[in-house]
């Protein structure tokens, strides 16, 4: 991937991610890597700032014998993700207008 | 590296930089499941892709306010154990672990003998508020041991008593009726004898018991008041 991945953009993927449904570590990390290049060792300090700023909750669940940590997204959580996504637009479609030519003014 | 070896390592590393433990904890959690997840056969690979435990551990460190540039070994050692005297593991630079360290150093001499002043205090307190417990109970006891000792006593001087009493008796009677004086001669002799025996060994037992005595309060005196240790400290 030639380009870097901020956190921010890295923090509203995940929040996008468990939104669509409550997920668990692992999975969330092999979703995001269809987009972009991230590891699971990426991805933890990342749910662990989304926790503590309460973003996002936890719960545990059953799995084969074992608990599952599953990632939840809170009330603020939704809130933020809606927020950065109109952000995204936003960063979007400027950065199209000067990289693909498009749109005529910015 | 298997997962065990894996995790392992990451939790030595984050102990070695004095990560809260329910933050340990939390970040172990994580990895592990992440291996499990990832597959019983694949934990040499996830080992792989999540590379060294160690960068890992620093990153998460960095991550809690814990800074570990430079000699990350050295300097952890070193953070280490101020971290776990204040009990303080949040959001502490290494830097501020030097400090600490200082301050602990210095701290604990301070608050070691301060302590034992204070101890010593505390402690002299309750002896004399609870003397109305332990007073009659050690009056109790020396009572006892007195009237023992009394009439052990007196029994021992009542028998080197009737010893004398027969020697004299019989030595006197032997020139009426040699027979009887004698008899009560060889008794008296006797009742000497038994007191001869009985006299010696208990002497020295009074003896050893009293300086035994003697030291036991001493060393009880120390033991309360911590004397030795201050003297150790100091």
């Amino acid at each position: 991937m030639g380009f870097p991945v901020s956190a921010g953009l890295l923090d509203s993927m995940v929040l996008s991610v468990v939104e669509k449904e409550d997920t668990y570590g692992y999975e969330i990390t092999q979703y995001l890597r269809k987009a972009v290049d991230v590891s699971e060792s990426t991805l933890y300090p990342v749910l662990r700032r989304l926790q503590k700023n309460e973003l996002l909750e936890t719960y545990d669940k059953e799995y084969m014998g074992r608990n599952r940590r599953y990632y939840h997204v809170t009330p603020q959580g939704t809130a933020a993700l809606k927020d950065y996504r109109e952000q995204w637009k936003v960063h979007k479609m400027k950065v199209d207008s000067i990289l693909l030519n498009e749109g005529e003014d910015i | 590296m298997n997962r065990l070896d894996f995790l392992t390592e990451l939790r030595y590393s984050l102990e070695q930089g004095g990560l809260q433990k329910s933050e340990i904890d939390e970040a172990l959690r994580y990895y592990e499941e992440i291996f499990l997840d990832a597959g019983k056969d694949n934990e040499e690979q996830t080992a792989k892709n999540l590379g060294s435990p160690k960068e890992l551990a620093r990153e998460i460190l960095i991550e809690n306010g814990i800074h570990a540039d430079g000699e990350p070994e050295f300097q952890m050692e070193d953070v280490k154990e101020p971290f776990e005297n204040h009990g303080n593991k949040e959001q502490n630079t290494a830097q501020n672990g030097y400090q600490y360290n200082y301050g602990g150093y210095n701290g604990t001499i301070n608050a070691g003998n301060s302590g034992n002043a204070k101890n010593n205090l505390v402690k002299l307190l309750v002896i004399l508020l609870t003397f109305p417990i332990w007073l009659p109970c050690a009056a109790v006891i020396f009572a006892i041991a007195a009237s023992i000792f009394a009439v052990g006593a007196a029994l021992v001087v009542a028998l080197a008593a009737v010893g004398f009493g027969l020697t004299i008796g019989g030595i006197v009677s032997i020139f009426y009726v040699p027979p009887i004086g004698i008899a009560l001669l060889g008794c008296g002799l006797i009742a000497i004898g038994l007191f001869g025996l009985i006299v010696c060994p208990i002497a020295k037992l009074i003896f050893k018991g009293a300086v035994g005595l003697v030291n036991g309060i001493i060393g009880l005196i120390r033991k309360i008041f911590n004397i030795g240790g201050v003297r150790a400290n100091g």
